[in-house]
């Protein structure tokens, strides 16, 4: 079984905006193919070992084709916002123009070229709920998300009003209110209202 | 001869073979004028009987099948039940013991209250005065002094030290019952019985920002067995991370005798306490000690009082029931049936992948440790939508919906957040259980965005032989740190083993791994 995910994921090795890369070690996939924990930057980075992880992350999260394995680019997006600092003065810092960022927004924006696959749309997704993770309080990332609200999938959108409400700018309340008037799911509807309550303690 | 003995000779010889053709309630005045089958009780011709309830209170059955009149009267000194004349109950005498170390018991008047089997918190409660393990127990001498369905077993008897003593419990399954605790730390004892194959401790605070757990665990014989492992948070005498995850793991060798023997780690809200770890070590019967404890975030005591619960888990099972519970998966797009319809309670018994790939998988895999899927049940969940698309960190709402105590409740939801979970549970859960924060196991239907139903049969699996009380074979940083990994004797390193952390993991499992299953209260 090892030897096929090996080979699958060697079709990872896609052309992206950043280059080519090598398939991930075996150590590494095994990282990313976790069934129930997703691993913290520390894992990552030893898992990775000598590779920078950061960089092969940003490749595999960009894995736009869905060539390789969907599942391992799931788990390369989550793994994004994990490596945001705690120290502001950090090389790689999670507010707008960084890497994780710009990676995360480019995830987001290429839904529009893709062909709206459940698998399309469960990148889209990931990718959504690794932006409110970095809790960036961003207007630009609310204005992003926005239009998202109005997705024909339920489960985008109910990914998109919980990320508004990680991403905690209070900008995202009168979009989400407006959305909360005509949606008609009950669970993308509770996901609003939470967002809304909540978005009152964030900053403008 | 003399005369005298052939006389005896020839009363024994009727007695052991009745000759009599008394038929089934024919008045009689022995034994001898019933059938062979029959016996004289009360001057009826009765069946004999199997054991002591077929008499009737004040009567032993012996190894004939013949009711014997009890003759002790009051204030003197039993071992069983049935020692005791009718109107009395065995009881036992305070903690005094005899030459064997077990207790002493004399006949006293039965109380007023409940039979044997009813449920206790007290011996008052009892009407043969002895309350054990959250029952009222009789005392006896051997299987034949108990009801049908029930054993001869020791029992430690808490209020005597752990000193034993023998009493009548249920011949299989399990035993569930709820320990008093008043403070937020607290020293309990765990009396486990005879023959027990495994035992559980279920620990729950109602504050969730709290964790609550076992502090220290002590076996019969005073042996230490397990110790809080040291918190990175802890303001007075912190450790590393490393050194908190190698106290955890501690001794995979169970021979040695330092380092912990259990496997445990204090959770938020609720958590589990499963000996043995691993098949290797023994259950003794006798009171384990467990100083159970809320602590907060930083490791420091807390301030919430836990509840806990006991179960034990008398006899190996091996049938493993699944149920099956469903949120809303409409428009789901990778679950939807190709009728177009939505995988649910209704449809799921007949859905193709669902049926012949995902749960023959099932049945396949846990076949390796001998146990068989019983009839999986199926549920629908429709007025929880804030439950459809979960976010992990509100799991337990989820698993307190878990309706049913036996076997495995499975839930399936639309997504599981983070994206990239594929399944969620808890490691060991509440075997034996319904109705907690962690009654269950979450699947994440999105994978089948990108994974087939075997793939999700066997994460099934892994998630259901966690709950059970397996661990990962080995973990993520085994090479790095060679410790961690399962207590299992016999089990490797692996991908091809079921408790391999990757999906891209198999199925296998060792002859330790199955027997650790067969254990698990979560059987019938």
């Amino acid at each position: 079984m090892r030897l096929g995910w090996v080979a699958t994921t060697a079709l990872l090795c896609t052309l992206t905006a950043h280059g080519q890369i090598a398939a991930p070690s075996e150590h590494a996939l095994n990282a990313l193919t976790q069934i129930d924990a997703l691993p913290a930057a520390a894992a990552l980075t030893d898992a990775f070992a000598p590779a920078p992880a950061f960089d092969d992350l940003i490749q595999l999260a960009l894995n736009s084709d869905h060539a390789g394995d969907l599942g391992v680019q799931l788990r390369a997006i989550h793994a994004l916002p994990t490596f945001c600092p705690t120290e502001p003065t950090a090389r790689v810092a999670c507010a707008q123009n960084t890497l994780v960022h710009d990676t995360l927004i480019q995830i987001i924006e290429n839904d529009q070229l893709t062909q709206h696959t459940p698998q399309d749309t469960l990148c889209l997704r990931a990718a959504v709920e690794a932006l409110g993770a970095t809790r960036s309080g961003l207007e630009s990332d609310v204005i992003e998300l926005v239009p998202l609200l109005g997705n024909g999938n339920r489960d985008v959108r109910a990914t998109v009003a919980r990320a508004l409400h990680n991403i905690c700018n209070i900008q995202a309340k009168a979009p989400l209110q407006a959305r909360y008037a005509i949606e008609p799911i009950l669970q993308v509807r509770i996901e609003i209202l939470s967002a809304i309550q909540d978005l009152n303690q964030c900053t403008p | 001869m003399p005369r005298g003995s052939l006389a005896i000779l020839m009363l024994v010889t009727l007695a052991g073979c009745p000759g009599g053709n008394g038929a089934l309630g024919e008045s009689c005045r022995g034994n001898d004028d019933c059938a062979g089958a029959l016996q004289c009780l009360n001057s009826r011709c009765v069946l004999r009987c199997a054991r002591a309830p077929d008499c009737g209170d004040g009567y032993a059955c012996d190894e004939r099948g013949l009711c014997q009149a009890a003759v002790d009267e009051s204030g003197e000194p039993c071992v069983s039940e049935v020692d005791c004349s009718a109107g009395l109950a065995c009881q036992i005498d305070g903690a005094t013991v005899d030459g064997d170390n077990h207790l002493l018991a004399s006949c006293s008047a039965q109380n007023t209250s409940r039979p044997a089997g009813a449920t206790c918190s007290a011996d008052a409660d009892c009407r043969n005065g002895t309350c054990a393990l959250g029952r009222c127990v009789d005392l006896c001498r051997e299987t034949r002094d108990c009801g049908a369905g029930t054993s001869c077993v020791y029992i430690p008897r808490v209020a005597a030290g752990g000193a034993l003593f023998s009493g009548c419990l249920p011949a299989e399954g399990t035993l569930t019952w709820s320990i008093p605790v008043t403070t937020p730390s607290a020293e309990v004892l765990l009396p486990v019985p005879a023959g027990a194959l495994s035992v559980e401790l279920v620990m729950s605070v109602d504050d969730a920002t709290q964790k609550v757990g076992a502090k220290s665990v002590l076996s019969p014989s005073g042996a230490r067995l397990y110790t809080v492992p040291c918190s990175p948070l802890s303001p007075t005498d912190p450790c590393t991370p490393t050194e908190a995850l190698d106290q955890y793991f501690g001794t995979p060798d169970q021979a040695q005798t330092s380092g912990n023997k259990l496997r445990h780690l204090p959770a938020p809200g609720q958590s589990v306490l499963l000996i043995p770890s691993a098949p290797a070590m023994q259950i003794q019967p006798g009171d384990y000690v467990v100083r159970v404890s809320s602590f907060r975030a930083n490791g420091v005591d807390g301030s919430a009082v836990p509840r806990v619960t006991a179960v034990i888990q008398l006899t190996p099972g091996v049938t493993l029931d699944l149920h099956f519970f469903f949120l809303d998966l409409s428009d789901q797009p990778c679950a939807a049936l190709p009728s177009g319809a939505a995988l649910d309670a209704t449809t799921a018994p007949t859905a193709a992948g669902f049926h012949t790939s995902y749960l023959a998988q099932l049945g396949a895999i846990f076949s390796h440790a001998g146990l068989a899927l019983g009839p999986p049940t199926f549920d629908n969940i429709t007025d929880r939508p804030e439950l459809d698309g979960l976010d992990v960190a509100n799991a337990g709402a989820l698993f307190s919906l878990g309706k049913y105590a036996t076997g495995i409740n499975v839930f399936f939801v639309r997504s599981l957040s983070p994206i990239g979970l594929q399944a969620f549970g808890p490691n060991p859960g509440p075997a034996g259980l319904a109705g907690t924060s962690q009654s269950g196991i979450v699947i994440g239907l999105d994978t089948l965005c990108y994974r087939d139903w075997t793939a999700l049969a066997r994460l099934t699996a892994y998630e259901i032989a966690r709950y059970m009380g397996l661990y990962h074979n080995v973990e993520l940083e085994t090479a790095l740190h060679p410790t961690w990994r399962d207590p299992i004797g016999d089990s490797d390193d692996t991908s091809e083993n079921l408790l391999y952390f990757s999906e891209t993991g198999g199925t296998a499992l060792t002859a330790d791994q199955g027997k650790l299953l067969s254990r698990s209260a979560v059987l019938r």
